[in-house]
This record gives structure tokens, C-alpha cells and sequence, in this order.
């Protein structure tokens, strides 16, 4: 008795659908290739970079941002490490930042510790504006 | 009428080997003139007092000391400061230390930034001076007579360019802070309004200070062997000389630090106290009224009565 499988005469023509399909997907992108190649890309309009001398005012804005980083950073620490020894999880306010850029306030009571002057602290080092030390 | 009020002008450059930085806060109009003035007082003290130029006007007077010599105001400030801080210290402060440092190799300038340091040299104190220093000074003609003994001026003459360049900003801004490696002046209350504050650095290099100072108008110095130490004919050694026994000081201190109205007088008595040592430093602020701040070689941190109502923060001790 012949059996017939109906799966057995789909799956050809698939595979025929495919195989045709094929040649012509290649030709279409083959000749989209070959049009770029001969076609470069038009010029783009970008603005350029403005070159000038670095003054010794840059220079100093420069470093006096970069204190007022550090300083920003040093205080946030000593923020952070104050809530830590609190036992507060997050600091209670953030820390802000001044707009003239000075060294910003940490809130009072919260980031800087009272002065003690007897008593030897157990947070971090508050920030600070100045290093006295060896030169 | 406007006045235009810039927030905050800093400058930093480099005199006398360390980075200067003047900063004053809310500026005035005159403040571009000042910072000018304060760094042109720098430049000019150094140029007059250094040790390191045989042409300057302090190595020109050393060279022929029993003769008179006219020099620039900055040399002859430095050189009456250096006499009344040794008659004040009881000589503890004696600036007659040239050859001590040369004999030490400390000839020239050298790299202590950059690692141990190691030179060769006679390694033995050139002399120990006992008889008091009574230079010459003749303030009409500004000339001065520095005796004998050739005479290094180098940290009293940063002190003096600090007093004058504190001088060049007082009317800049609403406060100023002067940073001289090591050397400070402040006036007014801070950026925040609550004072300058100054981290003491930790003479061991740790990171962190060993203390915190609130200062409003003032001085600060601090005399410390962490950079300035190398090795002569392998022998450990440091800057600061004991007159007493000509050689490195061997205190039993790291670090003092001092707080005065006067950066020179603070420059003076950080000296003279680390030079004092750690049996006599206590009782010596005491006596003097000094506002000073110690580390001694164990590490621990004291300081005199006059200082604790500056310190607002202090770490347990020095690494």
C-alpha cells in the first residue's frame, strides 16, 4: 500500500521559493554596493572646534574649577561619612552647591561636626579651603 | 550706583619651590592689582633672599659678612626679622645655618618631590654656634652687616612674603586666603562665613590631615621633616637645624604647627618649637602664649591651650 507523507511535498517548495528569492536579494544589494562605491558621501556642514591661545587666566580658572571640585567632592564625603557614623543610611539633606562656585556649604550640624576642641573626632576630616604643612 | 563685585579670583604660580595660591573672595575692583602686588611681593622677596643665586642681594652680604651692604627692603625685613626672632626664641631661631645645610649637601636645590634623596657631602655640622647673632642693621641706609657665619633666610623670607602679600590684599575683596607651601594668611570670615579652614597636614604623608583649624585673620605656618629629609653618606637627615648642636634636630617631633596675627612670627615659632623638642614644647607655648599644634614620632597629637579653641576637628593620631 502506498503511503503518502504531505509534509514531504511542502517542505520543496519552500526551499524553491527561497532559492529564487535568493538571486535576486544578492543582485539588489550587490548593485547598492557598487553605487555607493562610485558615489562618496556628500560633504556635512560640521562646526569647527574654535582654536585659541590658553591664557594665564584659563589656566587659573582651570585649577580654581578643579578646587572647587575637590572641594565639592571633600565635602560630600565628609557628608556621606557623618550620615555613616549617624547610622543614617543616605545623607539627611544633599549637599549643595553654591552658585558662585566658592567652596559649597555642607549644611550646618549635619556634614561639619560641632567643634570639640577636646574631644578627638571620629568622622572624617570636615573640608577644607587650606593645607598648612611642609613645603 | 552699581558695584560690580566679581565672586572670587585665584591665582597660583610657583616662588620660593612651592605652588603659591591667592585667592580673594568677593572681589573688589582693585583686586586684579593686588593679587599683582602680592605675587610681585613673592618675587621680589625671593629674589632678594635666596641662597641658591650668588648673585642675590642675601649671598652678596653673606659673602663678605664682616662688611656693610645696602640691600633691597625685602632682605633687610628679613634679615631685622631673623634677629628679633632670635633674641625672642632665645636662639632657639639662629638663621646662621648655611654652611650646616651645605656640609649636609643641601647645596643647591634638590628633588625631595621625587623620592629619597640621597647626596654625599662632609656630613658633619659645620660648626656649633653657642654666641648670640647680633647682625648689623642700619635701617637709614638699609644695609646690614651679617657677621661671620653665612645666613640662610629661606623660611623666614616665606614668611615675609606672605606678611606682604597679606598687606597687598587686604582691601582686595571681603577675605583673602594667601597658600604658601605650608605657609598660610587669612583675613576675613570665609567663603561660607564661618571661617578659613586649614588642614594640618599629617608629617607622616598620610592623606588625611591630623587636624582642623578655624581660623578667621591670621597666620599660619608649619615646620615639618616630611619632605625636606634625605640621606648624606647614608645618614638620615632634615632641614631644620638645631643651633645647639648644629645638626638636624632630633626633638623627638614631626610636626609643630603655629597660629600668629604675624606669618613670620608663626614661621619663627613653628621652627623654634619643633627645634625645642617634645619635653620642652608644652610648657615653652605655655610660657609664650603660643597657639601650636604638635605631632611627635610616636604619632601623637597635642597642643597648647591657646590652640584648642581653633581646632574643630582632630583625627585620634597620626598614622
Amino acid at each position: 500500500m502506498a503511503v503518502t507523507m504531505t509534509d514531504h511535498r511542502g517542505r520543496p517548495r519552500g526551499l524553491s521559493t527561497a532559492a529564487l528569492l535568493a538571486p535576486a536579494v544578492a543582485a539588489a544589494f550587490g548593485g547598492s554596493v557598487a553605487w555607493a562605491a562610485d558615489h562618496p558621501p556628500a560633504a556635512v556642514a560640521t562646526p569647527k572646534p574654535a582654536v585659541r591661545a590658553e591664557t594665564g587666566d584659563d589656566t587659573a580658572k582651570k585649577i580654581q574649577d578643579r578646587q572647587r571640585a575637590v572641594e565639592r567632592i571633600r565635602k560630600e564625603i565628609a557628608s556621606l561619612q557623618f550620615d555613616v557614623d549617624q547610622g543614617k543610611g543616605a545623607p539627611s539633606r544633599p549637599v549643595r552647591s553654591r552658585t558662585d562656585g566658592t567652596s559649597a556649604a555642607t549644611p550646618r550640624g549635619s556634614a561639619k561636626p560641632k567643634p570639640a576642641p577636646d574631644a578627638r573626632a571620629k568622622t572624617a576630616a570636615p573640608p577644607i579651603h587650606a593645607t598648612t604643612g611642609a613645603s | 550706583v552699581t558695584t560690580h563685585v566679581t565672586p572670587e579670583l585665584t591665582v597660583v604660580f610657583t616662588a620660593m619651590a612651592c605652588q603659591v595660591t591667592l585667592r580673594v573672595i568677593d572681589a573688589g575692583p582693585e583686586a586684579r592689582q593686588a593679587l599683582v602686588a602680592a605675587r610681585r611681593a613673592f618675587e621680589r622677596v625671593e629674589a632678594a633672599c635666596t641662597r641658591f643665586d650668588p648673585g642675590s642681594a642675601l649671598m652678596r652680604a653673606n659673602a663678605d659678612g664682616e662688611a656693610w651692604h645696602q640691600v633691597p627692603e625685602e632682605c633687610y625685613l628679613a634679615v631685622a626679622g631673623a634677629a628679633r626672632a632670635h633674641l625672642e626664641t632665645d636662639g632657639l631661631f639662629d638663621p646662621r645655618v648655611l654652611d650646616t645645610l651645605v656640609a649636609l649637601g643641601y647645596d643647591r636645590t634638590l628633588p625631595f618631590r621625587s623620592g629619597l634623596v640621597r647626596v654625599t657631602g662632609t656630613g658633619s655640622p659645620a660648626r656649633t654656634v653657642r654666641d648670640p647673632w647680633l647682625p648689623g642693621l642700619d635701617p637709614r641706609m638699609r644695609s646690614v652687616q651679617l657677621g661671620a657665619d653665612r645666613v640662610d633666610l629661606g623660611g623666614i623670607g616665606k614668611g615675609l612674603a606672605v606678611r606682604l602679600a597679606a598687606r597687598a590684599l587686604a582691601g582686595a575683596g571681603r577675605g583673602h586666603l594667601i597658600e604658601a607651601g605650608g605657609d598660610c594668611h587669612v583675613r576675613g570670615d570665609g567663603p561660607d562665613r564661618d571661617g578659613w579652614w586649614i588642614g594640618v597636614e599629617d608629617p607622616s604623608g598620610g592623606p588625611e590631615p591630623v587636624a582642623v583649624l578655624r581660623v578667621l585673620d591670621g597666620g599660619c605656618a608649619t615646620s615639618s621633616l616630611r619632605i625636606r629629609s634625605w640621606h648624606v653618606n647614608g645618614r638620615p637627615v632634615h632641614h631644620l637645624i638645631d643651633p645647639r648642636t648644629g645638626d638636624s634636630a632630633e626633638g623627638g617631633l614631626r610636626s609643630v604647627t603655629v597660629l600668629d596675627d604675624d606669618p613670620v612670627r608663626a614661621e619663627v615659632w613653628s621652627k623654634a618649637l619643633l627645634i625645642a623638642g617634645r619635653s620642652r614644647i608644652a610648657p615653652l607655648a605655655t610660657d609664650r602664649g603660643l597657639a601650636a599644634l604638635w605631632v611627635d614620632d610616636d604619632g601623637r597629637i597635642d597642643k597648647s591651650a591657646e590652640m584648642a579653641s581653633s581646632v574643630v576637628w582632630e583625627a585620634n593620631d597620626a598614622h
